[in-house]
């Protein structure tokens, strides 16, 4: 299937669920915004290959009574019913967690029921002073470290903990993780054969370091802590996303919000690693380098992923995103930072190659 | 001399108290032979110090079982034993401790473990006897502070971290008293 049969067949969907579910938001309440900026740009790509566990649409609307913004969810597929439900428990549970020192503020669930086959949920919309990387560096590392250290905080170590948090959040050990880095590895190499030494010698780093990675595991972690998945209001970080969260490596979780910050704030990705040197083990600073190259595996795998559903400009931008972030992968286990000019190449191709919808959909994201 | 720290927690756990002992038993094997027993498989490797771990992943009692069982054989060897308050290390030492010849000081740091006991009168009848077999009770007063952090967009804590040092040293000196 190409891009436009991919993008066509989106674009139907999306429209579809908005027909459809439009008379039932106005029966209780609620109007749809005329532009959904989540639905938009590469979101058709993104969606098709990250939705194994099942279709939903993210639209933006407002309470017809009180003028107030809010965020829809709605699904009509199985998986995707099955998903937001998981987040519901996943936001229950954590209030519950007697071994978790501190959670995160959600915002509020203002509607929650099924219209036949559709699930619908409505959940108060945070308006953000401003965007997280628009904030003075320093603040972002504030914000962030805060974030992890309440992750840190739930780690579920005792039979008790673990028959509490089974039914309702993934658990991940170094064995999980390296079956899954195999089969990153794998996508990668039918995409480039050259890359293959340099995720041998990360495969033969993680298989050496497996215990370091079980040492510091078992704690909560959020899989995809970025700033399109939180705002802050008022001095306050609200988790937008529960689906992402498992119990695993303590830092998985650093490890994708450094990775996309090498791309997005360099000075805040050096700052995070120098507060580890100088505040944490060295045990834990390996531990951070390996869940960085996990995650780094994991988005070049993804990006190979995509190329199949991609043509034109969007398959060119994603080729070019996979040997960006192999060059990142080499820097981290290099222990380098990555160089500016490669860094700056990136971005000067990324830009020229986004189409405008993307553009449109990259505003106000993070 | 041989010293046993006894403790429910220990890095990679990451509560205050788990912290203060990794620092305790690094800063006493500059000058002893010290040796920590700890729940969980994998606890943190620290630069002269001996761990043994008892894995947390089994049902309380089992685990507590298995923990006596470590104390019993271990304290044989020491002349000291160091336990952090905490009803997991309670039990156990309240059970082993007729049999000890080691000096055993009751370290009670944990604070959280503190209001637990208090809230609950079984625990703080536990908490009541393990302070009974035990020859010194060290006050959670008399712990250092945890250790200032450096952060990358703030001068360093230099006042902080002097304040840090002496607290330790003054705390070490007390302990030292306790152990002859």
């Amino acid at each position: 299937m190409n891009t436009n049969d991919t993008k066509a067949r989106w674009n139907d969907y999306v429209q579809s669920e908005i027909d459809a579910v439009q008379p039932l938001l106005e029966t209780a309440g609620y109007t749809l915004d005329d532009e959904q900026p989540h639905v938009m740009g590469e979101r058709y790509v993104i969606r098709a290959v990250t939705t194994a566990s099942g279709d939903k649409v993210v639209l933006l609307g407002t309470d017809s009574a009180t003028g107030e913004r809010v965020v829809i969810k709605v699904s009509a597929d199985e998986e995707g019913k099955k998903e937001l439900e998981h987040e519901r428990r996943s936001k229950e549970l954590l209030l519950k967690l007697h071994f978790a020192y501190d959670v995160f503020v959600t915002p509020r669930e203002l509607f929650f029921r099924q219209f036949g086959k559709r699930l619908v949920a409505v959940y108060e919309y945070i308006e953000q002073e401003k965007q997280f990387v628009d904030r003075p560096t320093s603040e972002q590392f504030t914000y962030a470290l805060c974030a992890f250290k309440a992750q840190e905080g739930a780690h579920a170590t005792t039979h008790r903990h673990t028959k509490l948090i089974r039914n309702v959040f993934e658990t991940r050990n170094a064995s999980g993780y390296l079956a899954e880095y195999k089969q990153f590895k794998e996508t990668i190499v039918t995409f480039d054969l050259q890359a293959e030494p340099l995720l041998e010698e990360v495969y033969a780093l993680l298989l050496d370091k497996r215990e370091i990675i079980d040492r510091y595991g078992s704690f909560l972690t959020h899989t995809d802590f970025v700033p399109h998945n939180f705002r802050i209001k008022d001095g306050v970080i609200y988790l937008l996303d529960y689906s992402s969260l498992r119990f695993g490596n303590k830092y998985e979780g650093w490890a994708r919000f450094m990775n996309f910050m090498t791309l997005y704030n360099p000075e805040l990705e050096q700052a995070l690693t120098q507060y580890v040197a100088d505040n944490r083990s060295s045990g834990e600073q390996c531990s951070l380098k390996l869940m960085r190259l996990y995650r780094l595996s994991e988005i070049v795998a993804f990006y190979v992923g995509t190329l199949e559903k991609a043509s034109g400009s969007l398959k060119d931008l994603n080729t070019a995103r996979v040997y960006f972030w192999l060059d990142v992968l080499r820097a981290v286990l290099d222990d380098t930072p990555l160089s500016d000019k490669v860094r700056e190449r990136y971005i000067e191709l990324r830009d020229s190659l986004r189409s405008e919808d993307e553009k449109k959909r990259q505003q106000g994201l993070h | 001399m041989n010293i046993l720290i006894c403790t429910p927690l220990y890095p990679p756990d990451v509560e205050n108290t788990a912290q203060y002992v990794q620092e305790l038993a690094r800063r006493l094997a500059g000058a002893h032979s010290v040796a920590v027993l700890t729940y969980g498989a994998l606890p943190e490797p620290t630069e002269g110090v001996v761990l043994y771990g008892v894995k947390k992943e089994q049902s309380a009692l089992v685990r507590i079982w298995r923990y006596t069982g470590k104390l019993f054989a271990l304290q044989k060897n020491a002349d000291v034993v160091v336990a952090i308050n905490g009803a997991s290390v309670e039990l156990p030492l309240v059970l082993t401790a007729p049999f000890a010849r080691a000096r055993i000081i009751l370290n009670d740091v944990d604070e959280r473990a503190l209001a637990v006991h208090r809230k609950n009168a079984l625990l703080g009848a536990l908490h009541a006897l393990a302070r009974a077999r035990a020859r010194v009770v060290c006050a959670l007063s008399e712990t250092p502070p945890a250790k200032p952090e450096i952060l990358p967009f703030s001068p360093p804590p230099v006042a902080e971290q002097a304040q840090y040092e002496a607290s330790w040293k003054a705390h070490l000196e007390h302990l030292e008293t306790l152990f002859i």
